[in-house]
């Protein structure tokens, strides 16, 4: 019983060591233009523990910097799907989506297409 | 021979004369303007400063009482972005993650992902949050329009010269907290300041620095309290800084 006690607490600690205080990950974020870019980006960093969230536009690629000890990514991509933006695990409920600038419509096919134009 | 070394070491000695009164007479001529521009140089420039579109650290804050013990203890991460108004400081105290975000002008206060609307929680959060601002953008913001500079009598510390620098600010208010600025002639470094508040006077050293980033930032600091006589009463604070990022 001691032995296994033993074993859980190095484990337990090994597991608190393990997690990284500058975490990297990048999540893909839908998104189309500037205004998208400032959204997601605000919706990341004001998740506790986000230290660093950057979006291209491009690419739709989030790159983010976050403490493992106080967040992880499926509560930072809650709360990009909670300002309307949809992620590969989180899809935005028609209400969020419907509540981003008309020029953000992302699902929008031809809006799109117009943004990827350059127009 | 003898003769040859005695013309030697005259030679060195007025050498040094000149030298020591040609670096002194520097010192002296320099304004309080042109003191905080040599620092701001040092700490890492104001080009580069403001080219920083974001910031962020750890910062540990233990207050103490009279009676040595301690008042509070807290691990903060804050983070300041500058190209707009968008902040954040968050901590976890009596097993409560306290937030404080700062966007548009406006204050939210969140403990435990519920936000607070208390009215007077909100000077406290936006007095906790200039307050950090205040500090970090030292000696950076020093050299804005609105700053009144002024160079008092320099000031030994450790046998070593240094400049005291006042500052003031236009149209501020009467009480406002006066702030000393005390920088190392040689190393450009503000070692400490003096800041007079309504109810109390403090002294804060700046013990050691972080030169991670392309900047000067402190690292370990502690405040503390003094009489009326200018006297150290007891140490009121202790801070250090850590994990230094810088996106620009």
């Amino acid at each position: 019983m001691k032995k296994i006690s033993i074993i859980l607490f190095l484990l337990v600690g090994m597991i608190s060591f393990a997690q990284n205080k500058n975490a990297k990950a990048s999540l893909e974020v839908d998104g189309v233009c500037l205004m998208c870019k400032d959204r997601i980006e605000k919706a990341a960093i004001k998740t506790k523990g986000v230290k660093s969230a950057i979006w291209n536009v491009k690419t739709h690629e989030l790159k983010l910097i976050f403490d493992e000890h106080k967040t992880d990514l499926q509560k930072i991509q809650q709360n990009i799907a909670a300002v309307g933006h949809d992620t590969k695990e989180y899809k935005a409920t028609e209400e969020a989506y419907n509540s981003v600038h008309a020029c953000c419509k992302y699902r929008d096919e031809d809006l799109n297409a117009d943004h990827n134009d350059g127009n | 021979m003898v003769i040859k070394s005695y013309k030697k070491v005259q030679v060195i000695l007025l050498g040094f004369l000149i030298f020591t009164v040609i670096s002194s007479c520097k010192n002296e001529t320099l304004s309080a303007d042109q003191i905080i521009e040599q620092t701001v140089e040092t700490y890492g420039g104001l080009e580069n400063w403001n080219a920083m579109k974001q910031l962020s650290f750890d910062k540990d804050v233990t207050l103490f009482l009279e009676d040595r013990s301690v008042q509070r203890h807290t691990n903060q991460f804050q983070l300041f972005q500058f190209n707009e108004p968008f902040g954040k400081i968050e901590w976890d105290e009596n097993e409560i993650a306290h937030q404080i975000i700062y966007e548009g002008n406006n204050f939210t206060k969140i403990e435990n992902d519920s936000v607070i609307n208390a009215p007077d929680t909100s000077l406290l959060v936006s007095k906790a949050f200039f307050a950090s601002e205040f500090v970090i953008k030292q000696p950076f913001d020093l050299l804005r329009d609105e700053v009144i500079l002024t160079r008092e009598k320099d000031t030994l510390i450790n046998r070593k010269n240094h400049y005291v620098i006042s500052v003031a600010y236009e149209n501020e208010l009467p009480d406002a907290d006066r702030w000393y600025y005390v920088i190392d002639q040689e190393t450009n470094y503000i070692v400490a300041n003096k800041v007079f508040l309504t109810d109390h006077t403090s002294w804060v050293e700046n013990l050691t620095y972080d030169e991670t980033t392309d900047f000067v930032f402190n690292h370990h600091r502690k405040s503390y309290r003094l009489n009326e006589k200018g006297e150290k009463t007891y140490l009121r604070a202790e801070y250090f800084y850590t994990d230094y990022d810088v996106i620009k």
